[in-house]
Parts: C-alpha cells; sequence; structure tokens
C-alpha cells in the first residue's frame, strides 16, 4: 500500500488561489483599462534647480535631485544670513553661481561636497530644532520629484527694456559692452548696441552663456540697487521667472523708440554685393511703423542688429544659415519673414473671415508688386541708397561716424515711397448706392425658408474694420482687394456674377472642386460667422425651418 | 438491417432489438435520483439554467448578456467555444498516441478521453445556439450560403465534422452497453480511420479558432496577438488535452473509483507519467514559439511596461514554464500527485490563455468604462452547460464500459 | 420529383459556384485597389457644424423609427454615441468650441471599406462588396455569430440584441438603393455644409489633397481611409488628429484578407499531408509490430529448435551410451560365456 500523500489533487488552497486568480482575470478589464488619465496634476514653482552638473562626469547613479531655491533664499534671508551662505566669490567680487565652489573639480570630490554640506546643514538645522530639509538619500534623490516646473523665459519687451532705459539715466553702457579684441576688454560702442543673445550664446572658457551672463547682470544690478533711491527688480527666481509675476510686471503704454539711430524708412533690396543679380523692384519697408508693431528687435532681426541682406543673400550664404534673401522675407512658416508674420495677422478674427477660404499654401503672383513697388533695382543702386540704408556689417564698428546714420536727407527717395505706402485711403470707390443694400437668398428655398442678407451693412464692416488698421490699408488698396473676399475668382465690378453662375447642382464630376450653390453659401456664410465670432451661426439665425424640413428627401420602402 | 442483428439471440427481428434498446435505455434513465450533495447542486444548477434559457430565448441577447457593439464576443465564446474545444483535445491526442503512434499500453485512457472530447464538443453546438442571433440558421453555412473566405467557415466545418467523429469513436461504447453487436465491430473497424481524420479536423479548427483573431489586429493587446496565434492554439490544445486526460484521470480515480478494472487502474499511472513527459517536452516547445513571436513583433519592451505586461509574464511564466518544469519534475521522478496537480494547474493556464485573448486583452484600447464584463447570467448559463456535461459524463461512466472492458468485448487490438 | 431534383443539382450548382467564387475572390485580394470608378463619400470634419441633418434624412430614407429625442435636439452630444438598433449614423462631437475655434464634430458610420473585414469573416457571405462602392447586407441568410462585428477595425456595426426573433446587424448602406437610382445618400443629400462630398473615390481623393494644399493651416496632411485597412470608399479630412475624433491610427492599411490568408492557405497542405503522415507512421508503427512479433516467433522458434536440437542430442549421446553399455554387457557377457565356456572345457578338458 502506498502512503497517502501529504496533498492530493489540487488541495483548499490552492483551490481558493486558482478562485482568487480566475475573478483577477475577469475583473482586470475594469482596472486594466489601455488609458490611464493624467496623474493628479503636480504642485508648481518657477525656482527649481536641478542638480545634475554630475551627469557631465559619468552616468548618475540616482535620480537628479530636484532644489528648491526661492524657498533656500527665503528661509536664509529671513534668519539673517547672505548669499554667500552657500555662494563663494569670484576674485573679481561677483559671486560665483556654482554651490560653495568656484570649481567643479572630480567627480568624488563634488558629490562629497554636496553630501556634505547638503545634509550637513540639515542636520545641523534638525538638531536645533529648526525647520529642515531630507537627510535621506531618497529624500533628496526622489525618482518622481515633488514639483512640476513652470518657469518661464525671460526677457525684454520694448516696455521693459524702456523702464530699464530710464531707470539708469539712459546709459546704455550700462549694460551694453562688446569685446574689443585689440584691449582685450569690453567696450561701449554708442549706435552700435546688440542684442545679448548675439555674444552670449553657450558657457565658454572666456565668455558667459546667455543664462549665466542673464543672471549675473540682472540679480547683480538687482543686488547692488538698494530699492530706495530708485526702484529695483525682483532677485528671487520667480520674480522674473514665474508667469503670475511676469504677467504683474509693469508695461507702458507708449514706448519712445529706441534711440540707436536705426533708419525710419529702408529699402529692401539685395546687398550691393548681390546688386547686380537682382532683378525685382526693391521694396520700400517703413521700419519705424514695425518697431510699433512688433515687442523686440529679435523678432525680425535675430540677435544681432545687422540688415537682413547681409546675412541673406541672392543666392543664400553661410552667414544666414543658407537661407536666400527670398525665403528671407516671403516663407509662410517663419517669424522672422515678412510673409509668415504678415500671414499670422490674417489669421486675426476681424481678418481670417475672408482669408481663411483664401488658399494658404502660396501667394497669387498679383500680391508681388504689393511690397515691391520701389525703384528698379538697377536705378536704385545707381543711387547707392543701399550704402546709406544697408549698412554693411563689416563696415560697422571700424568706422562708426560714417554708418552713424541720420534720417532726414539722405534717404528722402525711401521716404516718399513709405509715405505713399500710407496714403492708401479708398479701397472702396463705389457710390453707396451701387451696393445693394440686402440680398435675398432664396434660390434653394425648400427645407428652410428664404435668408435675408444685410449686403451693404457687411459690406461698410469690412470697410470700417480695413481703415482701422494701417497695414490692412495698405494691402487692401481696391475693390479688387475688398469685394473678393466673397466674389471670388472673377472680376469685381458693380455687377458680379451670381453665385449661382458657378456653383450649382453638387458633385460635379466635370467641377470636382466647387461646391454645390448650398454647399457654398453655407460654407462662405457659416465659415465666417464662425471664424469672425459673428452670430448667428445656427440654422434659424439665417432662415426659418420649415415645418418638415426633410420633406424632400424620399423614403424609401421597405 | 443485417448490422443490427443482435448478439443475444441470433433470430431476432429488428422490432425486437429496438424494443430491447428501448427498455435498456429507459431503465438507466428514468431513475429517482438520490438526494445526494451532487445531485443537489446540480438539480439547483439545472433549474437555474432552464429560467436563464427562456429569459435568453425570450427576450433576446440583451436581456442576459452584457455584450455590445465593441464587444460582440463575450464569455460564451471565451469559455464555451475556446476553453471548451481546447480541453477537449483529450480525445484527438489520446486515440493517436495510442492508435497511430502505436503506445498500446495507453490502450485504457482512450475511451475516457473520447468520451470527455465527446462530451465536450457537444456543449459548443449547444452554446452557440444560445450565442448567435437566429440559432436555427446554424446549418446555413453549409446548405444555404457558403462563406469559404471566412476562418469561422472552417471551424464550422471542421467542429461539425469532428463532433460526427466523436460520436462513432464514442459509440462503441453505448453499443456495448446496449450489445448491439455488429454495428459496434463494424465501427471499431473503422477506428484507424476515424483517428487519422480526428487528427486533421483537430487540426484544423484547433488553429483556426486561433485564426480567428488573426482578424482582430488593432483590438486584441500586442502581447497576445500574434501571426503565430494559429499555431499556439493548436499546440496548447495538445497540452490542453494531455493535461485534461490526466487531470479527469485523477478526479474520475478519486469519484469512480468502483467503476475502475485492474487493468485501468494501473495503466492510469502509467499514463500520467507518459503524458506528463510528453506534455513537459510540449510545454517547452510552446514557450519556445511564444518567445519566438515576442521577439517577431519585438515586443519585450512591453513586459514590463503596465499591466498587459506582467498579466502576459504571469501566463507566460507561471501557465507554461512552470508546469514544464514541474512535468519534467514528476515524470521524472514518478511523482503522481505532483503531475495531477501540475496538470490541473495548467488546464487552468489555458483556460486563462483563451480568456486573455478573447477577454482581457480584448480591446485594451478602450476606457474601462466601455469595457465589458461578463453578466453574471452569462457564466450561469455557462455553468449550467457544464453541469449538464458532468451530468452526462456520470451517466455515461456509471452505465457504460469506459472505465472496465466489456467482459463481452475484450479489447482487441490494432 | 424531377422538379425537386433539379433544385437539388442546381442548388449544388449553386454552392460549387460560390464557393469557388469565394476562393477566386480570396486570392484576388492580393493586389485589389477598388472597384474602378466605385463611388465614396468624403467626409470633412472641418466644415461639420452638427446640425445632424445626415441623421434625420438617414433615418427618414431608411424608415427607421423615430428617435427619443428629436434630431434638433443638442444635447446628444454630451454623451458619447454610437451606431445602436435603428440608427445606422450618429454625429458625435470631438471638443467642444474654446479659444474662438468652432466644435469638432464627426459623422460616423460604415466606411464601406475596399475589402471589408467584415465580408472576409462571414461564413454564410452575409456581406458583398458592390463594384458601385456600398457594401451591403443581407439579412435574410444571417446567422448572428457578430464575427463581422468583432473583425471590424473600428466596431462600427452594431448589432439588434433586444430582439430574440430576428436580430440583424446594423449598418449603414450608403443608399445603395438610391445610388442605383441616381440619387444621392441620404445623409450627402440632407447636409448643408456639404461636409460630406459624394463622387467617384478617385475623385475624393483629388477634392481632399486640393483642399489639404490649399489649407495646410487647416488640415492634418492625410487623407484618413485613403489606405486605412486596405483603404475605404468612405474617407476623411480632419484639422484634428484623427485620433481625437475617434478615427483610430493604429489600424494599419493591411487588407484583412491578407489577415488570415495565411492560416486559410494552411488548410489544403494540412488536408492533403496529414493523412499521408498519419497513415505512414501508423505503417511503420504496425509494420514495426509484425516484425517484432515475427522476430519473437522466429527467436521462439529458433530457441524451441535448439533446445530440441539440444535434447535431441542428448537423447541420442544417452542412447549411445545406453547402446554401447548395452553392448559392452553384451561383449562382456560373451566375454564371460566364452570364458565360462572355455573355463568348463577347460574343466572338462582335465
Amino acid at each position: 500500500m502506498r502512503e497517502r500523500p501529504a496533498y492530493h489533487g489540487i488541495g483548499k488552497t490552492g483551490r481558493i488561489v486558482l478562485l482568487i486568480l480566475l475573478a483577477v482575470g475577469l475583473a482586470s478589464p475594469c482596472f486594466g483599462g489601455g488609458h490611464h488619465g493624467d496623474k493628479a496634476a503636480k504642485p508648481k514653482r518657477a525656482d527649481l534647480v536641478t542638480i545634475d552638473g554630475m551627469k557631465a562626469l559619468g552616468p548618475l547613479e540616482r535620480p537628479p535631485v530636484q532644489f528648491k531655491h526661492d524657498g533656500h533664499t527665503e528661509k536664509l534671508l529671513s534668519e539673517g544670513q547672505t548669499c554667500a551662505a552657500c555662494h563663494l566669490s569670484l576674485p573679481d567680487g561677483r559671486l560665483s553661481q556654482k554651490f560653495l565652489r568656484l570649481e567643479n573639480g572630480s567627480r568624488d570630490a563634488l558629490m562629497e561636497l554636496y553630501h556634505e554640506k547638503c545634509i550637513g546643514c540639515h542636520t545641523e538645522r534638525k538638531a536645533k530644532g529648526l525647520a529642515t530639509g531630507a537627510v535621506t538619500c531618497g529624500g533628496c534623490h526622489a525618482r518622481d520629484p515633488e514639483y512640476a516646473s513652470n518657469a518661464q523665459e525671460v526677457g525684454f519687451d520694448k516696455s521693459l527694456h524702456w523702464r530699464h532705459i530710464e531707470a539708469v539715466g539712459k546709459k546704455c553702457e550700462s549694460c551694453h559692452h562688446e569685446y574689443d579684441p585689440k584691449a582685450e576688454k569690453t567696450v561701449y560702442k554708442k549706435g552700435h548696441e546688440q542684442s545679448c543673445r548675439d555674444c552670449h550664446k553657450e558657457d565658454t572658457e572666456t565668455r558667459s552663456g546667455m543664462k549665466t551672463a542673464g543672471h549675473w547682470s540682472c540679480i547683480g544690478c538687482h543686488l547692488a540697487t538698494d530699492g530706495k533711491s530708485r526702484k529695483t527688480g525682483p532677485v528671487d527666481c520667480a520674480g522674473c521667472h514665474h508667469p503670475d509675476r511676469q504677467a504683474a510686471v509693469k508695461t507702458l503704454n507708449t514706448v519712445p523708440r529706441l534711440p540707436r539711430n536705426q533708419p525710419d524708412r529702408v529699402m529692401v533690396a539685395a546687398s550691393a554685393a548681390d546688386a547686380g543679380l537682382a532683378r525685382m523692384p526693391v521694396a520700400p519697408f517703413n521700419h519705424e511703423i514695425h518697431e510699433n508693431a512688433t515687442d523686440t528687435c529679435r523678432v525680425c532681426h535675430h540677435e544681432g542688429m545687422q540688415a537682413c541682406n547681409q546675412c541673406h543673400t541672392l543666392e543664400g550664404h553661410s552667414r544666414g544659415g543658407g537661407v536666400k534673401l527670398e525665403m528671407a522675407m516671403h516663407d509662410m512658416d517663419s517669424d522672422h519673414s515678412c510673409v509668415g508674420c504678415h500671414n499670422a495677422k490674417k489669421a486675426e478674427t476681424a481678418c481670417v473671415g475672408c482669408h481663411k477660404i483664401m488658399d494658404q499654401s502660396r501667394l497669387p503672383e498679383s500680391a508681388c508688386l504689393r511690397c515691391h513697388y520701389g525703384p528698379k533695382p538697377e536705378e536704385y543702386s545707381k543711387h547707392r541708397l543701399v550704402e546709406t540704408v544697408m549698412r554693411d556689417v563689416d563696415a560697422i564698428g571700424e568706422d562708426a561716424e560714417e554708418t552713424d546714420l541720420s534720417h532726414e536727407g539722405r534717404d528722402g527717395e525711401s521716404t516718399w515711397l513709405t509715405g505713399e505706402m500710407l496714403n492708401r485711403t479708398a479701397p472702396l470707390s463705389f457710390a453707396e448706392s451701387d451696393i445693394p443694400e440686402t440680398v435675398t437668398v432664396n434660390v434653394l428655398e425648400s427645407q428652410y425658408g428664404p435668408a435675408a442678407f444685410p449686403h451693404r451693412k457687411i459690406v461698410y464692416s469690412m470697410l470700417k474694420a480695413v481703415r482701422e488698421s494701417k497695414m490692412a490699408m495698405h494691402f487692401h488698396g481696391s475693390e479688387d482687394a475688398l469685394c473678393q473676399g466673397c466674389h471670388h475668382n472673377s472680376p469685381v465690378g458693380k455687377k458680379p456674377p451670381m453665385c449661382r453662375s458657378c456653383h450649382g447642382q453638387p458633385f460635379n464630376a466635370d467641377k470636382i472642386h466647387v461646391p454645390g450653390l448650398k454647399g457654398a453659401y453655407h460654407q462662405q456664410c457659416m465659415g465666417c460667422h464662425q471664424a469672425m465670432k459673428i452670430e448667428p451661426v445656427g440654422c434659424t439665425g439665417c432662415h426659418e425651418r420649415k415645418s418638415n424640413p426633410m420633406e424632400k428627401i424620399d423614403r424609401a420602402g421597405r | 438491417m443485417s448490422v443490427l442483428s443482435h448478439s443475444e439471440s441470433g433470430d431476432a427481428t429488428f422490432l425486437d432489438i429496438v424494443k430491447l434498446t428501448v427498455k435498456r435505455v429507459a431503465k438507466a434513465v428514468f431513475v429517482v435520483p438520490k438526494p445526494t450533495p451532487f445531485n443537489i447542486i446540480a438539480g439547483l444548477i439545472v433549474a437555474m439554467g432552464l429560467v436563464l434559457t427562456y429569459l435568453r430565448f425570450a427576450y433576446g441577447l440583451a436581456a442576459v448578456t452584457n455584450l455590445d457593439g465593441n464587444m460582440p464576443w463575450g464569455f460564451w465564446i471565451g469559455f464555451d467555444l475556446l476553453c471548451g474545444v481546447a480541453l477537449a483535445a483529450g480525445g484527438y491526442t489520446t486515440s493517436a498516441a495510442v492508435y497511430i503512434f502505436g503506445m498500446k499500453k495507453y490502450h485504457a485512457a482512450v475511451r475516457p478521453a473520447i468520451l470527455t472530447g465527446f462530451l465536450g464538443y457537444s456543449l459548443v453546438p449547444i452554446a452557440l445556439l444560445y450565442d448567435v442571433g437566429r440559432p436555427w440558421r446554424l446549418p446555413y453555412p453549409f446548405v444555404v450560403s457558403q462563406g469559404t473566405t471566412s476562418v469561422m467557415f472552417e471551424v464550422a466545418a471542421c467542429v461539425g465534422l469532428y463532433v460526427t467523429v466523436l460520436f462513432l469513436e464514442w459509440s462503441i461504447a453505448p453499443l456495448e452497453w446496449l450489445k448491439l453487436k455488429k454495428i459496434r465491430n463494424f465501427l471499431h473497424k473503422a477506428t484507424i480511420a476515424l483517428t487519422i481524420f480526428g487528427v486533421v479536423l483537430s487540426t484544423l479548427h484547433q488553429s483556426s479558432l486561433g485564426a480567428m483573431y488573426l482578424m482582430t489586429p488593432g483590438k486584441l493587446h500586442p502581447l497576445w496577438y500574434s501571426t503565430y496565434l494559429p499555431v499556439y492554439f493548436f499546440v496548447s490544445s495538445i497540452i490542453a488535452g494531455l493535461s485534461m486526460v490526466m487531470f479527469e484521470g485523477a478526479l474520475s480515480h478519486k469519484y469512480f473509483a468502483h467503476k475502475h478494472d485492474e487493468e485501468h487502474r494501473v495503466v492510469g499511472e502509467q499514463v500520467a507519467y507518459g503524458f506528463a513527459k510528453a506534455s513537459s517536452v510540449i510545454l517547452l516547445g510552446y514557450f519556445v514559439i511564444k518567445l519566438i513571436g515576442l521577439a517577431h513583433d519585438n515586443e519585450w519592451a512591453m513586459l514590463t511596461r503596465d499591466f498587459y505586461g506582467w498579466w502576459f509574464l504571469l501566463e507566460l511564466l507561471g501557465f507554461v514554464a512552470l508546469p514544464c518544469l514541474l512535468f519534467a519534475i514528476g515524470a521524472r521522478e514518478k511523482k503522481l500527485k505532483l503531475i495531477q496537480v501540475t496538470a490541473g494547474w495548467t488546464v487552468f493556464g489555458i483556460v486563462l490563455n483563451r480568456l486573455n485573448v478573447s477577454l482581457v486583452a480584448f480591446n485594451y484600447h478602450l476606457p474601462s468604462s466601455e469595457r465589458y464584463v461578463p453578466h453574471w447570467m452569462e457564466i450561469g448559463i455557462s455553468l449550467f452547460l457544464v453541469t449538464c456535461g458532468v451530468i452526462a459524463f456520470k451517466f455515461i461512466v456509471t452505465h457504460m464500459p469506459i472505465f472496465y472492458s466489456h467482459p463481452e468485448f475484450p479489447e482487441d487490438h490494432h | 420529383m424531377s422538379i425537386s431534383r433539379r433544385n437539388f443539382l442546381g442548388m449544388l450548382a449553386a454552392a460549387g459556384a460560390s464557393a469557388a467564387v469565394g476562393k477566386k475572390a480570396q486570392a484576388a485580394s492580393a493586389d485589389f485597389t477598388g472597384y474602378p470608378d466605385s463611388y465614396g463619400v468624403l467626409h470633412d470634419t472641418t466644415l461639420c457644424v452638427g446640425c445632424r441633418s445626415c441623421e434625420e434624412a438617414c433615418n427618414r430614407v431608411n424608415n427607421l423609427p423615430a428617435p427619443e429625442k428629436p434630431f434638433t435636439d443638442k444635447t446628444v452630444f454630451e454623451k458619447k454615441r454610437r451606431v445602436v438598433t435603428g440608427v445606422y449614423t450618429v454625429v458625435n462631437q470631438y471638443k467642444e468650441a474654446k479659444d474662438g475655434k468652432p466644435p469638432i464634430f464627426r459623422k460616423m458610420q460604415c466606411n464601406h471599406c475596399l475589402e471589408p473585414a467584415c465580408a472576409n469573416a462571414c461564413f454564410v457571405s452575409a456581406f458583398k462588396k458592390t463594384p458601385e462602392g456600398p457594401v451591403v447586407y443581407d439579412p435574410s441568410v444571417c446567422v448572428g455569430c457578430r464575427f463581422c462585428l468583432l473583425a471590424c477595425p473600428w466596431a462600427l456595426p452594431g448589432y439588434e440584441y433586444d430582439d430574440p426573433f430576428a436580430p440583424v446587424v446594423i449598418r449603414c448602406t450608403m443608399c445603395y438603393p438610391r445610388i442605383l437610382e441616381g440619387k444621392l445618400p441620404g445623409c450627402v443629400e440632407a447636409c448643408p455644409m456639404e461636409a460630406l462630398t459624394f463622387g467617384k473615390r478617385d475623385d475624393l481623393i483629388k477634392i481632399a489633397r486640393e483642399r489639404i494644399r490649399r489649407h495646410p493651416e487647416r488640415y492634418q496632411d492625410h487623407i484618413y481611409g485613403e489606405h486605412e485597412n486596405g483603404g475605404t470608399s468612405w474617407m476623411y479630412i480632419s484639422g484634428e488628429p484623427f485620433d481625437d475624433v475617434g478615427l483610430r491610427t493604429d489600424i494599419g492599411t493591411t487588407p484583412p484578407p491578407k489577415l488570415t490568408a495565411g492560416a486559410l492557405g494552411a488548410v489544403p497542405i494540412v488536408v492533403g499531408l496529414w493523412p499521408v503522415l498519419l497513415t505512414g507512421i501508423y505503417g511503420i508503427n504496425k509494420r514495426k509490430e509484425k516484425i517484432a512479433a515475427k522476430e519473437k516467433a522466429d527467436a521462439v522458434a529458433k530457441a524451441i529448435a535448439e533446445k530440441q536440437a539440444e535434447a535431441d542430442a542428448a537423447l541420442k549421446a544417452e542412447k549411445e551410451k545406453a547402446k554401447k553399455a548395452q553392448a559392452g554387457a553384451v561383449e562382456k557377457a560373451v566375454k564371460k560365456a566364452l570364458a565360462d565356456a572355455a573355463k568348463k572345457a577347460k574343466e572338462e578338458n582335465a
């Protein structure tokens, strides 16, 4: 006889396990669903410094540390300590931006420093019963950091720039400088101010990057100014980087032009070197008006303040990243190009109603001369206006006197050209009586009643909108531009072709891109109303619903 | 009529034989059941099943199921069809082993395996009567309109034919019970042909059940979806069949010990060792082709990504790799109980796999609010059908020569 | 009798033919790119304003039951809806109006694939792709297995789960009868915005490409349905990423018949090879058994023969011995007799 084994069949425990597994398996669709919602949103801070400097010295063994800079400074300053508690002074008196060191040193030394100083301070404070931070590994090296950053990039717009100019008594040299290789020091050159980013890009041996330079200059100056004799700016992280604090920064309603001798008007043309190659009439450009319309010089100029054609040549140059002058001005997707910026304007509520139905992939040929109405390139080059307006980048600095432009007199020709640009004041010449007051749309009447279309009211509201904008005035110089918003694909006149001349039965195989009449009306009217946020947008706002709107559609016999 | 001649008296008329047969069946069927715990529970389940059946056919699928547009196939397809067919694979695996591969020593295992297979497969069309919208049209694919491009057509044709084959294979037992000697002998002669036909049909439809899910690459989680799905289903059906024979052998041995003759008692143990060894090898192969599938679609990174990864790993390691190892140990060390427990574990693993494919990992892309959870009545009807199967099993092994050789029909070898 | 016989033969022929056609269609699917000049609908979701006119028209042309809420009721957009009993198409709202941007709607119905998964999956061939474009469904043969619902990558069809007696699959017909009459599908005719464009599928692709070219700022650069699931007759262009308007982008471009072509292709191999292999194995085992039996018999016979021979030899030796012994005894006896005789003679002589 065999002995009775210790277990037989599936034991009780086994059965329970099986049952549980089965239950989990069946229930899992309930909690195993594919879409996990967002994790609970983390609290946000603008002062987070990620301590991961050792990354450069080898792979990290633990997750980087999230350090709350403002949290530390507030506490320490309130206890009477200074920045020196954490930052050493450089020989020139500035504070090192590194933590308690001037140079990084070895990986081990760096780790030792952080561990000793951070944990040391935290432990000491704990012993004293003061508010303190973590002393365990995971307390600082958290895999899932406690906060999310909402720190924003910070920079000067025109208003903030002007407020700083006034604050330093219009002494541009307070901030602006450039490096003189002969003197081996930084010097200030009046009229040759560039954006900081032109030189301060990445941190190098000899030159600080934008972030480092910015923190030294801004915080250094803010710290040095006590705030009593004159106003000063923030020294904490959030002061500059927190979105709410940024929104609270005072903005001036009117900002005077920057005193840098920039031209009022320029001729946008190929550079002198390219003169023989240019064919298009030059484009007169009102620099002054565009200064008002933009926030910073960098919107158009990138970092350096030189003329467009110095880097963007007709055939492309490495200085301009190989981007040709044509592309630099006409790239439809760029923030820096003329067309790109103007295209963005077309998406604004006042403009989008007409512009949204137009081909957005290219400009029509008729648009070229809207900008290129200046002198022919050979005449222009004869007048040598290019030298006076478009300065040669290499000449700048070597002979500052000569390139110190005075606006009046020397660019007289461009003055009248850009003047004309602003004098186009009559985009509509039809008499009021020539503009039908109401157009009743009833050709398709079946499911809904007729729609009364307030034609004249719409024309005049469009006209009003155009007249309110200098840019719109320039580009909508005639009836062509204004009427063709709706009356497209046909010449403009007092009696343009009827909509139904082109739009008929839908889905015509010979005119596959032309909507039917019903579709055309609805797309045009509702599309415009929707885009320009004009009431009404529903069905019954324009025409009344009949008792049985589907009457015309046959029922099928079943 | 000649085949129907009766064994007891050579000159009995056809009518006599029918009368005798009916009498014998009636005597066995119309017995007042004793109030044993099994009978009480089975009775309750059957009563519930009849009520649910009424609800299903009177009020439609919506009344008893949670099926919807996103989840047209629920628990009945996942459990009754996919698991039922896989677990009934013991019939073809055992008869193939014995009759074709010449493992005569396991002969005693064939009849129980065929019986389980036959009952399992019989439940499939019955379950489908509940599941399809218009059950009376089930023969349509054969007689009215043939959708030959459909994998399901293949499944339907093969399952239909295979149920017939299983019936013929199984019917030897009732014929012996009813002492219908000539027809029994006629069928007995066809054993080899039926076995080969059965293996062909099983290969086709076991794999096609997997192939049906080839149609759902966007709905089935990529860890379970694979172009090898038909191969997985076929190979795992062999494992399911072998394990089911071992597992069920253990249960039968326990609950129907009195029905076993000496040969079946002894062979039962031999079968377990032999099948455990075979299962271990096939499980290893199954494990390897599963890995090849993962490698083919480069899905390694998914394994630890989320719930599905861990769940897949659990299935792969816990219910494929682990039983592979345990079967090997059991077969080598001759540990019968370990083998029997592992067989049960493996059977559960196959069920888990089929439910994963059909329910858990299906529609994984939907938010949990739109996911399907079976209605209790769906599970109730499945339970009802399984209970009917168990009752039939009990009846058959009680009356017919399944676990013993009929004294009048000594086993003759092919 | 003769008529029924003819019918039966006719049925057989029809069955054979349909089986042959089915196989051929499947084989041809390798590079099927849709019927030439077939129709389709292009849904431009940027034009859809959610007026539900299409739903109303669909309800009317298909004689569907009146809905619970009227078609002018916009509160239905609060929930995501789908095709259910009595509804062949729904418009869902995917984004609410925000920051001056209009809300985003999309109409949803059967996409009428070029090579429909439902048709491939159906084991009674209830679905058919017509050369005109619509995929049509024949409820008179439908068994109700719902493999079509399972196979549809978008889970678009619905099923009348609540009907116990004659449930059918619910789906858009693309108004196939109306198309045959030269009319537009009901929804297309009713759409005020022409957000639904009806036309030859090739033209629709041209229209879609032109709209995307003219308005790169408005559209995603993709025509959904041009290649999805092997191509569909109902296509979409959208301003939002397609996943955000409920159109899965992980569907892939494999035509559904290709998904199971390999598995179905293995059937003849199994049917052809398995019996031969298995019979072979059976034969080999049988032969092995026979040989083993013969060898056993031979061995037994041989052993018996050997034993016999041994026994014979032993017997012979025994006999010989006995003989010898006998002979010796005789000789001895003779000798003794002779000696005795000689002795006697000696004595007598003495």
